[in-house]
């Protein structure tokens, strides 16, 4: 049409009315109009189907057909082309039905291609009634007209619809089966169908998809039987793999990109879903052995075949996670009765590196694979009440000698290690208990490796825990600090005042509340060194008024010179055991009776001590029973034939391990402890909030402390009533399920 | 389009005669203003007459107004998608009634 507004006639509408009268009127005089301008049409349409355009005037053929549909013949002319085509296609039809099956394709092919160049060529003519005809009656355009007519009568026909879909399905299963088809026919037919659907795909759905997608279905059903029956899993996996790679491929080559997802979901479902659980469960080749196995590469495979269905991950995700338990617990209880807490502790540490890496390389990082590989952690862990102190245990052997000549780099990792593991630590008071004296062990003694990684240790805790949790493990090493100025200060004290004292003594200060209070069972010191520690005593109170100064004779070291006949060596040795060792300067022969009386050392540590001196490889002491343990009725003697090729010989204290008592009793502490945290916790929600419901108050309270333990609610309920008693609360008069803040 | 302009540029003439047998030579891709003579020679798969002889003779339309409509379509190609102003396409009021059922038969 004319778009110019200025440059069109049509700014004239009165000649325009004239005009078309006078033209209509013209030609209705000729009462057989339609049925001459009707024959015209109907021999050019029979050229063109028979491929003979060529001979045809454009211009006539159009010109005519517009003044058939100027002059309201359209419909006549609609309906006549359409019965023409619809017998065309009829011949057409017959003579497809009747080629032989190898030609079946091409020559379907062959004819959907030529109608549809006639087609187009009939439209073409025709296009002044699609214009206006069609528009007005809400017919389909000439062109649709064609598609119902070829689908009808080809496609859909008795003789050919069948045919069709059986040679497609098995043109497909013979690709399937590794033959080379013709792709580029079975694309160009899949797409005839799809054309057919005019503007859906309703005709290939229901024509070739739907029966494709149950022969696959019911081909891979038998496949995947076949396979599982026969190979291992991964076999089985690389196969699936092949498999579904395939018909993506298939897909791509000749189908409809939309059967893509429906193609996909049948084989996956036939090949994995149906078998997850076989290929689960496969002895000796599944995720269990893989597991076992480090197999990283089989594993992938699995973790991205299981993503393509629902559920897939989430059975394999369960399944490591019983498995991770599994395996946690046997270590958890099995190590507990070696009691090995370093290859205990490392052995779970080796077990979380193996999944970390599992998680990185083969499950890409999945976010519900991780949490629940923690969660199975968690659970094991916590399953040993012994796991906070095993924790401190491995670090506090770590940190005194394993760190050796380990760059700082290297440090940091294992410790970030240990701390992963930690976090699954639920009751981490306990651990903060062990790891305290075990810290003050480390300090005392002069056994850390080094200053910085106890340092980093702690740093970490804090952003772990926060502040409150280390502030007392800082202040131990602030009490380390102050000790060292303190001593500078008593000794240049000691240089002023011309004082010597017989021993050089070194005195660390430290702060109660601080440091694992210890039981101070004081034993009995030498006359010389209690002259020492009296005479600090005094210095430093006379800086610090009004402290109380206990001395700990449990935590401190001494250096000894022993005469031996054959050397004299110096010895590194615990206070008590210089104690004891004095003891022998002025008697040949002590019996434990007399040692204990003599020193007043607690049995407990007695029994130690003499155990590390009587030790076969620095046996300073002889003792008269061959037994190994120290009992009562032994005697001791000094051992005249010590021998040592070192000038200092350093008495190992033996590894103390926590004996029955002192582990409840170490217990007891951590809950009396406890009580007090949730006291305080109680009294902090109620300040807040007034007045509160029971269950509401105690479900506070447990999400307050979870960081440091899981506190039980009946303890939680009877430091309630506690607190009612002395009347920081008081029970509602409405309600007794309520509680009041008394202020 | 570009494609075919581009492989034969010897057939890129055209040629119309009008219901007295009066010859225009134009090019091709000017005639594309008209939708009728584009799908009589550009269908992609059809070959008529017209396309194989790169002629066409119009029996209805008369020699002036099918110059009227040739000047049309230099006019159409010329200013379509031009920035500059729009002159009037002018129009001799005689032919007008002609020219506009030409315009419509040609589906311009």
């Amino acid at each position: 049409m004319m778009n110019n507004q200025s440059a069109s006639p049509s700014s004239k509408p009165n000649s325009n009315r004239i005009a078309f009268k006078h033209f209509n009127q013209g030609v209705q005089i000729d009462p057989d109009y339609p049925k001459r301008t009707w024959r015209l049409l109907k021999t050019a349409i029979r050229e063109i189907h028979r491929q003979n355009s060529s001979v045809l005037s454009f211009e006539e053929l159009y010109r005519n057909a517009y003044n058939m549909v100027l002059h309201k013949y359209g419909e006549i002319l609609y309906n006549k082309l359409k019965k023409m085509v619809d017998k065309h296609l009829k011949s057409v039809a017959s003579n497809v039905a009747s080629s032989v099956d190898e030609y079946f394709l091409v020559e379907l092919n062959k004819s959907w291609i030529d109608h549809k160049t006639s087609m187009l060529m009939i439209r073409d003519i025709l296009m002044y009634m699609d214009k206006t005809f069609l528009e007005k009656n809400k017919v389909p355009t000439v062109f649709e007209m064609g598609l119902h007519l070829f689908r009808d009568n080809i496609a859909r026909s008795s003789q050919i619809k069948d045919r069709l879909l059986k040679t497609l399905l098995s043109m497909v299963q013979k690709e399937r089966a590794g033959e080379v088809i013709d792709r580029i026919l079975i694309k160009n037919i899949t797409q005839m169908l799809i054309d057919l659907g005019v503007n859906s795909k309703t005709v290939y759905v229901e024509d070739f998809e739907k029966p494709l997608l149950s022969t696959t279905s019911s081909f891979y059903q038998g496949e995947s039987q076949a396979f599982i029956t026969t190979c291992s899993c991964p076999d089985y996996m690389k196969k699936v793999e092949i498999c579904l790679k395939e018909e993506l491929e298939r897909v791509s080559h000749y189908l409809d990109s939309s059967s893509e997802v429906k193609l996909k979901e049948v084989c996956e479902r036939q090949l994995i879903t149906n078998h997850m659980k076989t290929l689960i469960e496969m002895e000796n080749s599944g995720l269990i052995s893989m597991l076992k196995d480090d197999k990283v590469e089989d594993l992938k495979r699995m973790y991205n075949l299981f993503n393509r269905v629902s559920d897939g991950l989430n059975t394999m995700k369960n399944v490591i996670s019983e498995y991770v338990r599994e395996i946690g617990r046997d270590i958890v209880s099995d190590e507990e009765k070696a009691k090995e807490e370093g290859t205990y502790f490392q052995s779970l540490l080796d077990l979380k590196d193996k999944y970390d890496r599992l998680l990185l390389q083969a499950f890409n990082n999945d976010k519900q694979f991780i949490h629940s590989i923690h969660q199975a952690f968690e659970y094991f862990i916590n399953l040993n009440p012994k796991s906070p102190e095993f924790i401190s245990l491995f670090i506090d052997e770590k940190l005194k000698k394993g760190l050796k000549g380990v760059s700082d780099e290297e440090i940091d990792v294992i410790l970030d290690k240990i701390l992963t593991l930690f976090r699954f630590i639920q009751e981490k008071d306990v651990f903060e208990k062990y790891y305290k004296q075990h810290l003050a062990k480390r300090l005392l003694l002069g056994r850390s490796v080094s200053d910085d990684a106890e340092r980093t240790m702690i740093a970490k805790l804090k952003t772990e825990c926060g502040y409150q949790f280390t502030s007392k493990l800082e202040g131990m090493f602030t009490d380390m600090k102050l000790s060292v100025d303190t001593m500078t200060g008593f000794r240049n004290r000691l240089q002023e005042t011309k004082k010597t004292l017989p021993i050089d003594l070194n005195v660390h200060v430290l702060t109660t509340g601080f440091w694992p209070t210890q039981n101070t069972a004081n034993c009995i010191l030498p006359r010389e060194i209690l002259q020492c520690c009296e005479t600090f005593k005094s210095y430093y109170l006379s800086n610090h008024n009004g402290r109380l100064l206990l001395w700990q004779t449990n935590m401190g070291t001494a250096e000894i010179k022993a005469n031996f006949p054959s050397k004299t060596h110096e010895l590194q040795v615990s206070s008590y055991q210089m104690v004891i060792l004095v003891h022998f300067n002025d008697s040949e022969k002590l019996t434990f009776k007399e040692i204990t009386d003599l020193t007043g050392i607690p049995q407990q540590d007695l029994k130690r001590n003499l155990q590390a001196l009587t030790n076969p490889k620095n046996k300073i002491l002889e003792k008269e029973s061959q037994t190994k343990t120290i009992e009562e009725s032994d005697v001791f003697s000094f051992n005249q034939k010590f021998k040592s090729k070192l000038f200092r010989v350093k008495v190992m204290a033996v590894v103390q391990k926590e004996t029955n008592v002192e582990a409840s009793e170490t217990r007891q502490k951590v809950d009396e402890d406890r009580k007090h945290q949730i006291e305080a916790s109680i009294v902090r929600v109620m300040k807040a909030r007034k007045t509160m419901e029971h269950s509401n108050l105690v479900s506070e309270v447990m999400k307050q402390l979870q960081s440091r333990f899981i506190p039980n609610p009946i303890i939680v309920k009877k430091r309630i009533e506690s607190l009612i008693e002395r009347e920081y609360l008081e029970r509602s008069k409405q309600d007794r399920k309520i509680y009041n803040y008394m202020a | 389009m570009s494609n075919e302009s581009e492989n034969d540029l010897n057939s890129d003439v055209l040629r119309l005669y009008s219901s007295s047998g009066h010859e225009f030579v134009l090019s091709r891709k000017m005639s594309y203003v008209s939708g009728t003579i584009k799908s009589m020679l550009n269908a992609d798969n059809s070959n008529f007459m017209e396309d194989k002889l790169s002629e066409i003779k119009f029996r209805e339309i008369s020699t002036p107004v099918l110059e009227k409509v040739i000047q049309y379509f230099y006019f159409k190609n010329k200013y379509t998608n031009s920035t500059s102003d729009l002159p009037e396409f002018q129009i001799n009021e005689k032919i007008v009634v002609d020219l506009l059922l030409s315009a419509h038969f040609l589906d311009t």
